[in-house]
């Protein structure tokens, strides 16, 4: 059962299974693998039809299959995942349906229905509605001057540009490289030695070694761009980089850095240039450690845009210089506690316990809270002087209102 | 696993009502209070006074705002994240954190929500960021098509004005608007405590007693407009937004007192479910036939929408080709396809959904649905849904001859 990474809980009504397959992507096939995953999911609702698999899952007490992408820099790992009730609530043991619809859904290559044209038309008009927002047109515009690869950090979908080009085929050569690629199977909640011999049929002569690697992006130019759009409030965003790591420690430096910025209700941005200036309702920050990318964004009245520019920068420099111990030790009790409400999110807590395999991360929390414990004001400092500024955006509205 | 037979809410001597369900194995608890006042509820009064359009969500905002600072950064002191949200009809503070430091979190909780203490001169500062979210608001299609075909359904005030207040409203707010709606709809008697996980509850029912002195709660409600369920206020409404597609909006006005008559109120929930899954989302042959005919994608939707006494049901799609999928729409009411087989897999795919509820937050979020929709959704899950399929066919008559309207968002 090497094959099988299993965590039993019985806190939880429901059993979770997933199916992580990693494969190397260039920017180039994101659209193909994104179109692959919406037929995916389709060609098995189109076994017996789209009306017949939803109502195989409501008879199936609701239970849920979803397909999903994540990167880890160049590595795109593909999630077939379901959840459904736990016998001893339905009394009636559901795993053998479940274990039959993901495998026709995943390896059902004979019945694969490549309906090219709905989906395309699909994928594209994803990319376009995508665009419309503003934080995510702030976003893709920036990206695409800075560093044309990062947007395999965010981007489901691919550019457009790629899927406008993609072919049928392409999408058919796509589910060829999936099906050889190296996954592996995870269970949460509680299983038997049956169904794991159930399960088990999923896995048989199959690759089973989930490998991923991080990789630095390249940045070109260090611009800032002006847009304008017919929205009311001004939308700023700019970027910082910093090098990506799987080390529990490094990432919980970049997390606490990030709380204290922008990412928590009590960070700096929000209590200054929110709370103290009142220039906006929505800022934060983000960030992205597989691609090693850091973000602020805010929306803002285009009459006083420049005055929360220059605070922001101002902000960000603080972090160099000074940061407190009180801060920090704060910081710390939020992301530590933010780890630990996880383990009562079923949810949640398997995508975690995923991720921090793929991660190479102790899958033990308290070892890793440990650490956390460990980080010192100086190294967050150190950190905060590494970070690189790579542009910003600034896309005006109108304040019509 | 949680034991749905042991929740039950208890009303303590100060009034304030209380709604746990406690959970040994959980790690943490989530807490919150449920206020039964939300942004646009007109119809009260204070005496002569009458309540500001926004001003639930003006308070949201500035309540957080105590002597000791500012409550989210006490509450993010002690390791809880904390938030707050005002709808239509109900304004909710919460937060969720760790076992060991909930009691504390309580206490910073029911502080603020005990007594309205912020400096009045911060009040005129929160104007600006509240009207920098309300232009969020309006930079959002899907809130500005919602907005809309509500306005064209209702005559009642509530839908006439923003959820966030109108801009005049919000600008002339001041300290006593805010003391006055404190005062008189955040007395205990009208409040919820609802903490889920793994607390003590002797704790947490002493320190409310210490916290919550009695406060009555005071305002009436004014007979509210008389709607009239047999037609809408305007067939059809046009906006212009920041669009790539039109974004297709369509509703469906339900007389809600006629229907929980007939069918009482957690059956006209569960009914209604069954008719847009089995009708015209993925359960239904229409979605199948839509998107064949490419009239509809991924981004069609429906469902139900409930405020207060209004019951809709809202259809969304965005395309190009709205004016056919209105025909379509309007022609599938006429050829109801559910069948019993169909029936049957969708209710039991809605009673599983009842019992996955798993998380702290989940089980919190369907108490405040519970209490603001009025349906005890843990009652429901007990009773496996008495729903049976003749009742759904006498549901489809009716909603046959119910008045809808719709409206459609195109590119500037």
């Amino acid at each position: 059962m090497k094959k099988i990474n299993y965590y039993p809980d019985s806190r939880f009504p429901l059993n979770y299974i997933s199916l992580a397959f990693a494969v190397k992507v260039k920017p180039s096939e994101i659209s193909a693998f994104s179109l692959l995953a919406m037929m995916l999911i389709d060609s098995g609702k189109s076994l017996s039809g789209e009306r017949e698999f939803a109502l195989k899952l409501g008879a199936l007490y609701g239970a849920s299959i979803s397909v999903f992408l994540r990167f880890y820099g160049e590595t795109l790992v593909f999630f077939v995942t379901g959840h459904y009730l736990k016998k001893k609530l339905v009394k009636e043991n559901l795993i053998s349906s479940m274990v039959a619809l993901i495998d026709e859904i995943v390896f059902g290559e004979k019945n694969f229905t490549c309906n090219f044209s709905y989906y395309h038309h699909q994928l594209l008009e994803q990319i376009e509605a995508s665009d419309t927002h503003p934080n995510e047109y702030a976003l893709k515009e920036l990206l695409k001057k800075i560093s044309p690869h990062s947007h395999l950090a965010f981007t489901n979908y691919g550019d457009k540009k790629s899927a406008l080009n993609l072919k049928e085929d392409d999408v058919i050569k796509t589910y060829r490289k999936l099906l050889n690629a190296p996954y592996k199977i995870y269970l949460q909640g509680q299983y038997t030695k049956s169904d794991l011999k159930v399960i088990s049929r999923l896995a048989t002569n199959r690759k089973n070694d989930t490998k991923i690697a991080l990789s630095l992006l390249k940045f070109k130019e260090r611009p800032t761009l002006f847009k304008s759009r017919k929205i009311n409030q001004t939308v700023l965003l700019s970027c910082y980089s910093f090098t990506p790591s799987f080390d529990a420690r490094q990432r919980f430096i970049v997390t606490l850095l990030n709380g204290m910025l922008g990412g928590l209700p009590s960070s700096k941005l929000f209590s200054i240039v929110r709370e103290k200036h009142s220039l906006c309702y929505e800022i934060s920050s983000l960030a992205i450690q597989n691609s090693g990318l850091l973000f602020i964004k805010a929306a803002v009245s285009k009459k006083t845009y420049t005055k929360a520019q220059k605070l922001i920068k101002e902000i960000v420099d603080t972090l160099k210089t000074t940061i407190t111990e009180s801060e920090l030790e704060e910081t710390k009790a939020m992301v530590s506690a933010n780890n630990r409400t996880l383990e009562d999110d079923p949810q949640r807590l398997f995508e975690n316990r995923i991720s921090r395999e793929l991660n190479h991360q102790n899958i033990d929390l308290n070892i890793d809270l440990k650490t956390l414990e460990e980080i010192t004001l100086e190294e967050i400092i150190h950190f905060a002087k590494t970070l690189k500024y790579r542009g910003e955006i600034v896309v005006k509205g109108e304040e019509n209102d | 696993m949680i034991d749905y037979r042991r929740i039950k809410p208890l009303k303590l001597s100060n009034g304030l009502k209380v709604i746990d369900i406690y959970d040994p194995h959980s790690t943490s608890v989530m807490c919150g209070i449920y206020v039964p006042y939300g942004s646009n509820m007109l119809e009260y009064r204070l005496s002569d006074y009458q309540f500001k359009s926004g001003i639930a969500h003006f308070l949201e905002h500035r309540i957080f705002d105590t002597p000791q600072g500012d409550a989210f950064a006490l509450l993010s002191q002690e390791g809880l994240s904390s938030n707050a949200y005002t709808s239509f009809t109900e304004t909710v503070y919460y937060f969720e954190g760790p076992r060991k430091n909930y009691l504390k979190g309580l206490e910073i909780l029911l502080s603020f929500i005990s007594k309205m203490e912020f400096d009045p001169s911060h009040v005129d500062k929160e104007k600006g960021i509240i009207l920098s979210e309300r232009q969020l608001d309006y930079d959002d299609p899907d809130h500005r098509s919602y907005m809309k075909i509500l306005q064209n359904l209702y005559n009642a005030p509530m839908f006439q004005k923003d959820i966030l207040g109108s801009k005049e409203d919000i600008q002339s707010v001041t300290y006593q608007d805010l003391k006055n709606t404190f005062d008189a709809f955040y007395a205990t008697e009208n409040l919820y405590l609802i903490i889920v996980g793994n607390y003590n509850r002797d704790d947490v029912l002493s320190l409310c007693a210490k916290y919550e002195k009695k406060r009555t709660f005071k305002p009436v409600a004014i007979s509210k407009t008389n709607e009239d369920f047999t037609k809408v206020k305007r067939q059809e409404g046009h906006l212009k937004g920041d669009v790539t597609r039109p974004l297709f909006y369509y509703a469906i006005k339900l007389d809600k007192k006629r229907l929980e008559k007939q069918f009482s109120k957690e059956r006209l929930f569960f009914l209604l479910r069954i008719y847009l899954e089995g009708n015209f989302l993925q359960c239904s042959r229409f979605y199948e036939a839509m998107k064949k005919q490419d009239l509809i994608d991924t981004s069609f939707n429906g469902f139900i929408d409930q405020v207060g006494d209004y019951l809709t049901l809202i259809f969304t799609a965005e395309s190009e080709r709205y004016l056919e999928l209105k025909t379509a729409l309007e022609t599938e009411e006429e050829q109801p396809q559910i069948d019993e087989e169909t029936f049957e897999a969708i209710k039991k795919g809605l009673y599983g959904n009842l019992l996955q509820l798993s998380s702290n937050e989940e089980l919190f979020n369907q108490i405040c649905s519970s209490l603001s929709l009025n349906i005890d959704f843990f009652q429901l899950a007990r009773k496996k849904m008495q729903i049976t399929y003749s009742m759904l066919q006498s549901l489809i008559d009716i909603i046959h001859t119910s008045p809808r309207t719709w409206c459609v968002t195109r590119k500037r």
